[in-house]
Formats: C-alpha cells, sequence, structure tokens
C-alpha cells in the first residue's frame, strides 16, 4: 500500500497529525504525558511493545527498560511527528501504525534500506502467488486432495459407519474371514479306479492368516487339504491350496447339487474361524461330473467292487 | 517510479487474492443455487407399520443417521442431506404410491428401500422411467436384478436404477439346503410358503437344492400369512412327519407357525430366511423357537469391525427401537446414495447440475462405481446391481436369542 503523506515539520512546528487513508480524523489531538521520543534524538527508541491499545483511563504502566541493541531498522529521514493519544506504552516509532494516527505505511516502508524491500517485495510476492495457487489446486477435482474415503486407508476405503475419525478398532486385524478370499481354479480327476480327484483353489488375504484345514461336508466323500498344513497365506502373496479327494460310497453324493461349499478353517492372531466358501456354478459343474465320472456303472471302480 | 515495490507486491496480493476467492467461490459461481447449502432429500420407503414395522423402522433409523453423519462430517462440500420417510405396510400398492411421490419432489435424489421384494417389484418400473437410483438394504428376490429367467442361466438385468446391498435367495435357499443335508444330517423336509415372492421364491430354491442333494421332500403347503391360525397345515406337518419344516416367509405368521407345529406334534426345528432372523420370531414363537435356524445376509454383525461403530453411534443416538436385521444394511444404501452424489459433485468441479434430472441420471451411472467400506462389509455392485459382498449367515436360536452358527462367502470368480 502506498504512504500515507509526507513528514514535515522540524523544532517548534506544530506536528502535522498524518491521516490513515480512509479515516477520519480525530476532533482533538492527544497529547502524551510521555517524553517525545522523537523530538529527543539523544534518548534511545523505545522498543517496539505490540500493536497500539485502545485508550485507557487508568494510570499508565512505567515505561519499558530500553533494548540493550539499536534496532534494526533506523529511520534514514526526518523523525516521525509525535504519536497520538498514547494510553499504552510508547513503541518502536518504525512500527506500522494501525490506525491514522500513527507514521503511515509508506513512511515507514521507505524507512528501510532498498536491498531490504527488494527482498521483501520478492518474499511476499512469492508467498502470496503459492498460497493463490494452493487454494486453486485443492479446490479442483482430482487434485489429490485426500477424501474422506482415501484418508480411511486404500482405494475401497470408505467412511466409518460413525465418526469420521478411524479408530484403534480399524486398525487391529479383521476376523479370518473378513481378510481371506478363497476362489475356485480347478478340478481334476485323478484316478478314476481308486475314485480320487483333485481340486486346486486360489487363496489371497489383505491380512496374514493360515489355512487349517478344508472340508467338503458329503458324507460320500473324503476331502482334505494336501501336503502339509497350515498353509500361511500373506498379504500380496497368493497360495494355492491342493485338496485331494475320494469318493467313498456313490450313494451319498449329489450329482446335480447347485452350490456346494467348502468348509474352510482359518486363524489368525485375532480368531479361529470356519468359513463356507461357495465357489459358484464352474465349481458346481465341475464337481458334478467328477462324481458322475467316477461313480458311473462302468467306471474301473465299479468294476472292482464285489 | 517511487511506489513500484508496494505497486508489485499489491499486484500479485491482488492475483492471489483472485486466485483463492475463485477457488473457493467456484462451486456456487455455475450451480444455479442461491449460494451456501444445497439440500438434498433422500427418499426412505419402508413398513414403518403393520406386522413388520420393527424392521422398517430400524431401515429408517439407521438410513437416519448415516443423513445425520454426512452432514456432521460434510461428507459432500455444499450439500446438506434431509431423509424423507414414507411408509408402505408392506403392500405394493403404497410402495408404488411412494415411488411416484419421491419422483414427483424435484428434491429427490434417490431412494432407499424397500424391504418386501414384491413392494420392490412395484416400485422398480417407476424409479426407472424417472432415471431415479433405489437401493434396497433388504430386498433378496433373485428376479429384480436378474431378471425373471435367472434359474435357467439367462441373468439379464432389468433396470439400471435398481441396486441392493444384500445378497439374493439363490445363494440363500441353497446354503440352508447344505447346511441341513450335509451338517446337521436331516434328510426329510415339509417345505411351506406364503405364496409372496419372497417366500415363494426362497422356498423353491431351498426346496430345489434339497432335492439334488439327495434329501426328501415329505409335502409342501402354502399359507395366508393375514391368518394366524395354522391348525390345518400343521396337523398334515405332524401327520408327515419330516425331520424339519422350511418355511418361506416372514416371522409375523412364522413365528406362530413354528409354535403351534412344535404343539402339535413337529420334533425338529423350523427353518427359514432372513425374515425369520429377529427377535421378534424369538418374542412370539416364544420357547418353541428354540433350535429354529434362520440364514440372513451378511455375516455376523460382531465379526465386523465396521459394524460396532455403527452399533455404538446407533445406542449413542438413542433411537427407541433397535436396528434389527437390515438396520446396517440401510445404513450402507443410504451411504452409497451419498457416495454417488459425492462423486457428481466431483465430476462436475465441486457443482451439481442445476437441472434435478440431470443429477439424478448421474447419480445413477456414478452409483454402479460406488465402492467403500460400509457396516456390512466392503460394499460394491456387480453388473446386474447385486452387491459383491455375497456374505451370509446361519442363525440358531438358543437360550431365547438367534446366535451364529455358520457363515458362508459366495466367491464366483
Amino acid at each position: 500500500m502506498g504512504g500515507t503523506g509526507r513528514r514535515r515539520g522540524g523544532a517548534g512546528d506544530t506536528p502535522r497529525r498524518p491521516r490513515a487513508r480512509g479515516r477520519p480524523a480525530s476532533p482533538e489531538p492527544y497529547r502524551s504525558p510521555y517524553p517525545d521520543p522523537y523530538q529527543d534524538p539523544n534518548q534511545n527508541p523505545v522498543p517496539y511493545q505490540g500493536p497500539r491499545q485502545p485508550p485507557r483511563q487508568v494510570p499508565y504502566p512505567p515505561l519499558p527498560q530500553p533494548r540493550s541493541q539499536p534496532p534494526r531498522l533506523q529511520p534514514l529521514r526526518p523523525p516521525l511527528p509525535p504519536a497520538r493519544r498514547q494510553s499504552s506504552p510508547p513503541r518502536h516509532p518504525e512500527v506500522l501504525a494501525s490506525g491514522g494516527e500513527g507514521p503511515g505505511i509508506g513512511e515507514l516502508w521507505y524507512g528501510l534500506p532498498t536491498r531490504a524491500r527488494r527482498t521483501a517485495v520478492t518474499a511476499a510476492c512469492l508467498l502470496l502467488l503459492g498460497a493463490g495457487g494452493y487454494a486453486v489446486a485443492t479446490q479442483m477435482p482430482g487434485s489429490g486432495a485426500r477424501t474422506q474415503q482415501e484418508q480411511e486407508g486404500g482405494e475401497e476405503a470408505g467412511p466409518a459407519p460413525g465418526p469420521g475419525t478411524p479408530s484403534a478398532t480399524h486398525r487391529r486385524m479383521p476376523y479370518p474371514a473378513q481378510s481371506a478370499r478363497i476362489t475356485f481354479d480347478r478340478l481334476a480327476v485323478s484316478d478314476r479306479a481308486r475314485r480320487t480327484f483333485t481340486v486346486q483353489l486360489h487363496a489371497t488375504a489383505t491380512s496374514p492368516l493360515t489355512v487349517l484345514d478344508v472340508g467338503q461336508g458329503y458324507e460320500g466323500v473324503d476331502l482334505s487339504l494336501a501336503g502339509r498344513p497350515p498353509v500361511t497365506v500373506n498379504p500380496g502373496n497368493a497360495r494355492t491350496l491342493l485338496l485331494e479327494a475320494k469318493v467313498t460310497n456313490c450313494d451319498g453324493v449329489p450329482l446335480r447339487a447347485r452350490s456346494p461349499f467348502l468348509n474352510v478353517t482359518l486363524r489368525n492372531d485375532r480368531a479361529r474361524q470356519e468359513l463356507s466358501v461357495i465357489p459358484g456354478e464352474r465349481y458346481a459343474d465341475a464337481l458334478a461330473h467328477a462324481f458322475r465320472t467316477l461313480c458311473r456303472p462302468d467306471s474301473p471302480a465299479a468294476a472292482l467292487q464285489p | 517510479m517511487r511506489h513500484r515495490s508496494l505497486l508489485i507486491i499489491s499486484t500479485a496480493a491482488v492475483a492471489a487474492g483472485s486466485l483463492t476467492l475463485s477457488a473457493c467461490g467456484s462451486r456456487g459461481e455455475d450451480s444455479g443455487k442461491s449460494g451456501g447449502e444445497t439440500t438434498l432429500t433422500i427418499g426412505l420407503d419402508a413398513p414403518l407399520t403393520g406386522d413388520l414395522s420393527a424392521l422398517g423402522q430400524g431401515i429408517k433409523n439407521s438410513a437416519d443417521l448415516a443423513v445425520k453423519q454426512a452432514n456432521k462430517e460434510k461428507t459432500v462440500e455444499g450439500v446438506k442431506f434431509k431423509l424423507e420417510a414414507l411408509d408402505d405396510a408392506a403392500q405394493p400398492s403404497a410402495g408404488q404410491q411412494n415411488a411416484n411421490k419421491f419422483v414427483a419432489d424435484d428434491k429427490v435424489v434417490g431412494a432407499v428401500g424397500p424391504l418386501n421384494s414384491n413392494v420392490g417389484q412395484s416400485m422398480q418400473k417407476v424409479f426407472d422411467k424417472a432415471k431415479m437410483v433405489e437401493v434396497s438394504p433388504a430386498n433378496t428376490a433373485p428376479e429384480l436384478t436378474q431378471g425373471v429367467d435367472w434359474r435357467t442361466g439367462k441373468k439379464e438385468r432389468p433396470f439400471e436404477t435398481y441396486f441392493r446391498i444384500c445378497t439374493t435367495d439363490a445363494i440363500q435357499g441353497p446354503y440352508a439346503a447344505q447346511y441341513m443335508y450335509n451338517e446337521k444330517k436331516l434328510k426329510k423336509v415339509y417345505v411351506i410358503d406364503d405364496k409372496k415372492t419372497y417366500g415363494k421364491g426362497l422356498a423353491g430354491t431351498f426346496k430345489s437344492e434339497f432335492e439334488d442333494l439327495g434329501g426328501e421332500v415329505v409335502g409342501t403347503d402354502h399359507v395366508d400369512p393375514k391368518e394366524k391360525d395354522f391348525t390345518a397345515v400343521v396337523n398334515k406337518v405332524a401327520k408327515a412327519k419330516p425331520d424339519f419344516v422350511y418355511y418361506g416367509g416372514e416371522y409375523p405368521a412364522g413365528a406362530p407357525l413354528a409354535d403351534q407345529a412344535k404343539k402339535a406334534g413337529l420334533e425338529g426345528p423350523v427353518v427359514g430366511g432372513d425374515a425369520l432372523f429377529s427377535a421378534e420370531y424369538v418374542k412370539l414363537a416364544k420357547k418353541n423357537s428354540e433350535g429354529d435356524i434362520a440364514s440372513s445376509v451378511g455375516a455376523p454383525l460382531e465379526t465386523l469391525d465396521s459394524a460396532k461403530k455403527f452399533v455404538k453411534n446407533y445406542e449413542a443416538a438413542g433411537y427407541k427401537l433397535p436396528y434389527e436385521a437390515y438396520g446396517g444394511y440401510a445404513y450402507d444404501s443410504t451411504w452409497a446414495i451419498i457416495q454417488a452424489v459425492k462423486a457428481v459433485a466431483e465430476k462436475n468441479d465441486g457443482n451439481l447440475p442445476e437441472d434435478m434430472n440431470e443429477t439424478r441420471e448421474q447419480v445413477v451411472e456414478a452409483m454402479q462405481d460406488v465402492k467403500f467400506d460400509g457396516v456390512s462389509g466392503k460394499v460394491g455392485f456387480d453388473e446386474y446391481g447385486d452387491t459383491t459382498n455375497k456374505q451370509l449367515s446361519l442363525y440358531e436360536v438358543k437360550d431365547g436369542v438367534h446366535k451364529p452358527v455358520k457363515t458362508g462367502t459366495f466367491e464366483e470368480d
């Protein structure tokens, strides 16, 4: 902002009160009971005490002790006219007055060294433009500002059903059934004479867990997890679960079941759970086909039966 | 120039200030709104009176909780949500009237509900014509999303505007059949239904799977759910001596049916679907509910960390009635609409289209891609508008309370 006026006067002149732009002049000039530092150049400048306080009706506090070191900014022009009113302790003459009764901004500004003014201009411009650019950027969609959804952690994270701040509960390990995802890969008849077949499942997890066992539940089928369980499944590391099955009684196997499920026993640090995995139509068709193949009257296994 | 440096600072300040103001004010500039907040209404249709009012009130309260949460957190900047709940008393005609009211109100951006599948069927066309989204927390009849030929494998989505948070009877019925036949080792069943879309469909999927497993259906029957005296049917049940009864229908009739069947001599449990999963069932059937089994959508709430917060907040909100079986789903249904509105606003530089018809259409489009971690688990929708979270559970009444006995997840690749 530009200066509000030019200082004038010297000793003996009635000090002309500078008027801040846009403010009406005070009807009665105020006379400070304190010695005027501007009239006495030998007096040490009073340190700045902060923004000007409104007029008080109580006795004034004592003057603060002058600073041991000279202030950084020195006036290059004739001293400013005396400050008005001064209900609060006098302050440094270089301080920007917030009202119209102290030195104007222009006067104070040009009291600074040229290099200091240039540095301040550059810094202020950069700061203001940066702030404006940030404000624009954060208001635009897709700006990367984290939505509440993202703040809950991840692409699929959403609002907590309650206060928005995630609680410690969210950061706990989930139950294994909520962490695991097990899908069907393939089924193959391995030995028609022995009526055995294998099932391959694909297991992933969003938090570490172990697969302890897998069962089918049909009376005429023995099915279990092959190899050496348990099988550990870690996030980002999918595992193949190989199941070995044997038809023990063809009377006890369904040939058309649409929704067979596998009982998968899971465990993590939080709990042990049994989860029914319903692999869907493709598994149902494959299983039914295996049963029909292994239990056909003309199958090699049937030929071996008495 | 003497004032050059100050002029430079002034210019920079004005430029930065203009940029800031334009960023902050952009939402209001083109929206055509009067400035400040825009209020959008989310409609809710449920049986707030009648036999199923316990479920309906739980749905309403949970949706209300979601709206309050969204307003508190300012989930959609510049948008305040309001819930308008209308009662359908579980009647399709009332549901259709409510749907017409919602689409005629230019403040309504989407609707949650209904509870009953047959009511849902009456509302779908109305919403589809208005291109307004409908998200049901509780409809389980497969044909609502997969078409009338879903059983043959020919799935076809009838309405792009219809979505649901819960899984379907195509999974629920067979899951119960597999459990009763393989694990409970009960091989003979008497199947009864109430002839409604939900009950008849559920009983049908159960019966089909049970027979495919090798089970024996010793008898079938229908009841009128408005009647509470089932003497004739229960006498037939007693005479057939099944291992258990499967009932496709809702608890206001299912509970007295169970009570009377046990008194008539049935020694096994009565088994049914999610519409039996209510404290009201136990209350009405009294001691004769012991051992009965109900399947329900989703995993048990106590195994979902996100649900615990919902439970806590629901209690803190001070609703007089419990959230019941579908409260969590109703919360997620409402939140899905809120997230879709948010996506539309983000797509339009923070604004919503001035024309509500345009807003509704864009909300429908955005709903297809909505994904979040909800009360019921991970919320998302497949190409039919069905939930991608196909979890379900079985509950058995033990000491007067439904306790979870099994949880399953449908993981078709």
